[in-house]
């Protein structure tokens, strides 16, 4: 198929008629303003050969224009090597007419519809037309799988390929599949159970839960009827009533011989007690019995010593007084000891000061000398000094002096080598007669180092001159300086020549050595503090020897041994007093002691008689207190009686202690059993009561219940989750076979995109969906899907797509047009230029026509022009166009 | 003198049925009940004053008082028969077991309790020696002091007992040893027996009566009394074995490799007419068939389970075949491929994922043949 012109008339914002004349093969390009009527003038095509003259589609109406009128359109074209002009009006004014220009047959109204429908589904136009049809931005709208394009391309792809045979049966059996596997799973990832298979899910965990329960349940009923069966064998037991009644006489014996036992215990403690009260009793009365008898004797005893004691008294008196006196002697010799050893002690101290004034003055006479010693090693080493001090050649200076003078030495013998030696020898006769500035020159040889006139008388004068050079003259300087140097240094050492200097050095040195020496004997003879010290020892040791002191009488060791003497009578004396005086105090002591005990005695004397009744009382007295003892001596005896008689009769402890806790068992075992038959009853009642509950909840019956229940769920569950793995499995075998025929089926498709993809993406490779939208692009091995792409991407790729179909359409030989209505809308300049290498290839093979807004963009893009016209009426002029075009 | 008397066993009053579903449980444990009446009906028509139950009265020691006041009420109902009824491991008469209720709710005189081991006459001239079960389980035998038991001369001893007659293979649940040459020892005329669920003759004077209303799917032969005649202390006791059962429990084994095997049950089941809504069966179908035939067979059986009772189709052992015959049902097309990668699987070493592959190529040749134009 293929488009030559269209022409409107009363359409969308067209006031006025208008047409697009002169479409050819290939390539046509219509490049306009934007609402210049590019997309109103096909969308008029697209109704012209898609709606029927008689709707009132909303699309249809929507060509009204504003100002009203009917819609006409006329399309020219080419099916099958022939031209037909199509021609529709709808609305008010609705009419079809198809008209074969080849043939000039007419068809009109209904006949028209059907004859053009007829033309193209044959031809395979109309179903292809709007598939191709990539309007702004419409391009990325994928087709509907109901559109009667996709199923025309459909059509031709299956007639295309023949191993889809058999996809539509199984994509029924697929949906039929997911349809059941939809009842059993949700569409979440992973699928979770819904329907009848999560019911079936949850009754078996209820199941399981509630068996769980119905099982603690029922084991514990179970346990609570053997325990309710042993409790009843014990409550048989306790309760039987000769047990009882053993039990109870058991404990009465038990108890009343604890009874007894504890009352004859009793009684032989009171028993005891009655002794020892006895006892005390008579131990209290014969304490009083001889108190008094104790107190009758004392007072005799007293009475007797108070008379002794006055003679005893009268003693004493005369001791103390014999004492007194023995003391005051002793004490006045002891006084005069001690002063005689005060005296004896300042006269040896008046002895002992003058030894030492005599030995200051000894000492002092010997440092004298030695100050006189030391004064004249003083003034010798001053001389020795002052003879130093002259000498100014030092050992330094000295060595200087060598030096130099050494230099001149070597000097001289070398200018003197480099001289011309004379030697004069005399004829003899002749001696004498060579003289040098008068003087006569002796035989032998002369040194000539400066030039030398001799003069021989008659003869004349002979100039003898040393020879001229640079080194003599250097030499000659060199000496000078040195000869200078040298005798700078005799003047400053005082000098005249080497040999002068080395004597005065050692003339020094022997006056440095003796000036050591006289060092060496001062320090000798001074002390450490030297000089100084010395003076100041002779001074204070010359105050010493001149202090006061009269010279002693006698010789210290004669006042020595007279205070050793003097010593031993005072010591003498001191120990008579001390004997005195511990007399004194012994005999002191005996007597206050006397006058104490004395004293003591009348007071005890006088405590004794108020104690004791009155002497003639006292007879009657002592009867009484001698009934009174015996008396309680009888109560004694027969309380021992009595307690010896109840000791035989009562238990001893251990005895009583184990029949009161035979009595204490007896009676407890009886309250034991008492409170166990309590306790057991209320634990029959309780599990007794329990029991009912359970089996008015028939605990095991509804275990085997749920049991059975639980099984039939179990094995329920199990068919199901059979069967959803069967009905998974048959799903995935479906899909992935699914996918294996939408890639045998797509392939027509993907053959024809490859090449304008190569052309636009070098390297890249599409992949086309089921509904033959584009999927994903491939590019340097990242796959991305086309919802990730770039709009302007995405619609070029959209557009490549709408060529490929029309690639698919054109070699199957249904060809028809690709109208792309400004469906580049996001594309740089760049990638516009890449679409434009595809839409040339494209065109190779079937019509293309471009409708774009940017005229600049496309004006370097070849093909056709289109421009929308006036629609000229003239019939004839047409028909000849359009002949001439489909010839 | 003769002395006719009615054995039975094995009521098992408030069995639940867990496993069925809908009101199936109710209906079949209220036909454990009406066994009672059919009991009785038989007992009418043999002459017979006494029913000797022996044991297991109840499904659980733990049944409800309102199960007892049902069946007591029932029993009560009954006034010309006296029901003579000992516990057995089910229902062991210990404390505060389900006899407490049975005997707290004062049965009237014609329900008699044997609930210790006590001979009691119960018509002149005839006594019994009952051995109830006090516990699930006994180490010695519960009849055992019926040897050492005397009674008047000439009287007709009759033993009442529940439990296993060791040594000839009638084990049933209940762990209690019981001679069989009791009759012998203790002089007895009869040992009337429970425990078993099939009618049993263990000798000519040892029976098993068997439950009067089918349970489960048995071995043996369930739902029946047996009306026992008497007709003197040493004379050979005269057995009938009467049915009782309301519902029939049957099971059923056929090797299928067509649809064409299943005629047979078809026709029983059809044969039955109404009363097959008192049957219930249960069907194990082993063998192998043609894809197509399994299919058929599979609807079959979802035809026939609405005309019983309760069908219990056992197919786990009912294999289809994946021949290329089998396939081609399938055409040349995606759907063939399919089924092919099906049949590989289900011949996988991996049974579980072998068994998924198979169901799933039936499953495949299910929807296929739903389909129209489908390949199957």
């Amino acid at each position: 198929m293929k488009i030559l012109a269209v022409r409107l008339a009363e359409v969308g914002c067209f006031s006025r008629a208008v047409a697009v004349e002169g479409l050819g093969d290939g390539l046509n390009v219509l490049a306009g303003e934007n609402e210049a009527g590019k997309s109103t003038i096909f969308a008029a095509l697209r109704m012209a050969f898609e709606q029927s003259h008689k709707t009132a589609h909303r699309d249809v109406e929507a060509m009204r224009p504003y100002s009203g009128g009917a819609p006409l359109v006329e399309v020219d074209f080419v099916v099958g090597g022939e031209t037909w002009r199509l021609r529709k009006q709808y609305l008010t004014g609705r009419m079809a007419e198809l008209r074969n220009l080849t043939t000039g047959q007419v068809s009109r109204g209904t006949d028209a519809e059907e004859n053009l429908t007829a033309l193209l589904t044959q031809k395979g136009g109309r179903p292809a037309l709007s598939l191709l049809w990539a309007s702004q931005k419409g391009a990325l709208t994928p087709l509907p799988p109901s559109e009667d394009a996709a199923i025309g391309l459909k059509r031709v792809i299956s007639a295309e390929i023949a191993a889809t045979a058999g996809g539509s049966e199984a994509r029924h059996v697929r949906v039929a599949v997911r349809a059941e596997l939809d009842a059993y799973l949700t569409g979440h990832k992973p699928p979770r159970p819904r329907g009848d298979y999560d019911i079936a899910i949850k009754a078996k965990l209820r199941l399981e839960s509630d068996l769980a329960l119905a099982v603690a349940r029922r084991d514990a009923a179970l346990v609570r009827l053997d325990r309710l069966s042993e409790l009843k064998t014990q409550e048989t037991e306790l309760c039987d009533p000769g047990r009882i009644a053993a039990r109870a006489d058991a404990s009465a014996k038990a108890a009343t011989a604890a009874a007894t036992a504890r009352d004859a215990l009793q009684k032989q403690r009171a028993a005891a007690d009655a002794v020892s009260g006895a006892e005390s009793r008579l131990a209290l009365a014969r304490s009083k019995r001889e108190i008094f008898e104790a107190d009758l004797k004392r007072l005799a005893a007293l009475t007797a010593e108070a008379i002794l004691d006055q003679d005893l008294s009268r003693d004493l008196a005369t001791s103390l007084a014999d004492v007194e006196a023995r003391v005051t002697e002793a004490r006045d010799a002891r006084n005069i000891a001690r002063n005689a050893l005060v005296q004896a002690d300042c006269e040896l101290k008046a002895a002992r000061e003058a030894e030492r004034k005599q030995e200051a003055q000894q000492r002092l006479s010997g440092l004298n000398q030695t100050l006189a010693a030391a004064d004249e090693a003083i003034r010798a080493g001053l001389e020795l000094k002052s003879k130093l001090d002259v000498l100014r050649v030092t050992p330094d200076l000295l060595r200087t002096i060598r030096t130099e003078d050494d230099a001149v030495r070597r000097l001289e013998d070398r200018l003197a080598a480099a001289a011309p030696r004379l030697t004069i020898a005399y004829a003899p006769g002749a001696e004498g007669r060579i003289t040098q500035n008068g003087t006569s020159l002796a035989g032998g040889a002369h040194l000539v180092d400066r030039t030398l006139v001799l003069e021989i008388a008659g003869v004349g004068t002979i100039e003898i001159a040393p020879g001229v050079s640079d080194d003599a003259t250097t030499a000659q300087d060199t000496l000078a300086r040195h000869r200078a140097a040298l005798a700078r240094l005799f003047a400053d050492a005082g000098v005249a020549s080497l040999a002068d200097a080395e004597r005065q050095l050692t003339h020094r040195q022997q006056l440095e050595q003796e000036i050591a020496e006289a060092r060496a004997r001062l320090g000798a003879l001074l002390p450490a503090g030297g000089l100084a010290k010395l003076k100041t020892d002779i001074d204070a040791l010359a105050a010493t020897a001149s202090g006061n002191g009269d010279d002693a009488i006698r010789s210290r060791a004669d006042i020595e041994r007279d205070i050793d003497a003097i010593r031993q009578d005072l010591i003498k004396a001191e120990a008579a007093d001390e004997a005195a005086q511990r007399k004194l105090a012994v005999e002191r002591e005996a007597s206050v002691r006397h006058a104490a005990t004395s004293a003591d005695r009348a007071k005890r004397l006088d405590e004794l008689e108020d104690k004791l009744p009155a002497p003639a009382a006292r007879p009657a007295l002592a009867l009484e207190l001698q009934d009174a003892t015996n008396v309680c001596e009888r109560a004694l005896h027969a309380a021992v009686r009595e307690h010896t008689a109840w000791r035989e009769q009562a238990p001893d402890p251990d005895q009583l202690q184990a029949l009161e806790t035979s009595a204490q068992r007896a009676a407890e075992a009886v309250t034991a059993e008492n409170r166990q038959r309590e306790e057991l009853r209320r634990s029959v009642a309780s599990l007794e009561g329990e029991l009912r509950a359970d089996r008015n909840d028939e605990v095991e019956a509804r275990v085997a219940e749920l049991q059975g229940a639980l099984e039939a769920a179990t094995q329920r569950l199990d068919r199901m989750e059979d069967d959803v793995a069967a009905l998974q499995l048959l799903d995935s075998e479906l899909r992935a076979e699914e996918m294996r025929s939408q890639d045998q089926y797509l392939r027509p498709i993907s053959e024809r995109l490859a090449p304008y993809v190569d052309l636009v993406f070098p390297g890249a490779d599409i992949t086309v969906a089921e509904n033959f939208a584009p999927a994903s692009l491939r590019r340097a091995n990242d796959r991305e899907t086309i919802a990730a792409l770039s709009e302007g991407t995405q619609e070029q790729l959209a557009v490549m797509v709408r060529l490929a179909f029309g690639r698919l359409m054109a070699d199957t030989g249904s060809a028809v047009p690709v109208i792309l209505d400004d469906a580049l809308v996001y594309s740089d300049d760049e990638r516009i230029l890449r679409m434009f290498m595809a839409f040339i290839t494209a065109a190779r093979h079937h019509q293309l026509i471009v409708l774009t807004c940017r005229s600049r963009t496309f004006s370097g893009l070849d093909g056709h022009r289109l421009k929308i016209a006036p629609w000229q009426s003239d019939a004839q002029s047409s028909d000849r166009h359009l002949l001439s075009a489909s010839a | 003198m003769s002395f006719t008397f009615i054995h039975t066993a094995d009521w098992q009053i408030g069995k639940p049925f867990g496993e069925f579903a809908g009101d199936k449980p109710g209906v079949l444990r209220q036909a454990r009940l009406e066994a009672i009446d059919k009991i009785a009906a038989v007992a009418r028509q043999r002459g017979a004053a006494h029913v000797l139950a022996a044991g297991d009265i109840f499904d659980f020691e733990t049944g409800s008082s309102l199960l007892v006041r049902q069946l007591v009420q029932r029993l009560a109902s009954h006034r010309d028969i006296t029901w003579h009824l000992i516990s057995g491991n089910h229902d062991p008469a210990r404390a505060s077991s389900v006899w407490d209720d049975v005997r707290g709710a004062a049965p009237p005189a014609n329900v008699v309790l044997h609930l210790d081991a006590m001979a009691t006459e119960i018509a002149r001239g005839v006594v019994l020696l009952p051995a109830p079960l006090k516990a699930k389980s006994c180490v010695s035998d519960p009849t055992a002091w019926m040897d050492h038991t005397p009674s008047p001369e000439g009287s007709m001893r009759i033993g009442l007992a529940h439990g296993s007659v060791t040594g000839f293979g009638s084990e049933g649940d209940a762990a209690v040893p019981i001679d069989p040459t009791r009759p012998r020892t203790a002089g007895l005329s009869f040992l009337a027996l429970g425990d078993w669920h099939g009618t049993k003759r263990i000798g000519e004077r040892v029976w098993y009566s068997g439950t009067p209303e089918p349970d489960s799917f048995p071995d043996n032969e369930p739902g029946h009394v047996l009306a026992v005649t008497l007709d003197g202390p040493t004379a050979v006791p005269r057995v009938e074995t009467v049915r009782t059962a309301t519902y029939t429990w049957g099971k059923r084994a056929l090797n299928v490799t067509a649809a064409e095997d299943l005629r047979s049950l078809v026709d029983e089941v059809t044969s039955l007419g109404p009363d097959a809504q008192r049957h219930l069966m249960h069907v194990a179908i082993t063998g192998r068939a043609h894809l197509a035939a399994h299919l058929a067979v599979g609807r079959l059986l979802s035809d026939l389970e609405p005309s019983l009772f309760h069908l219990n189709a056992d197919i786990t052992q009912f294999a289809a075949l994946h021949e290329m015959s089998d396939l081609a049902l399938f055409g040349t097309g995606a759907l063939r491929t399919v089924a092919e990668r099906l049949s590989s699987q289900a011949g996988n070493d991996d049974v579980r994922h072998s068994r998924v592959a198979a169901q799933a190529l039936l499953k495949l040749a299910h929807i296929a043949s739903n389909t129209a134009g489908g390949a199957a």
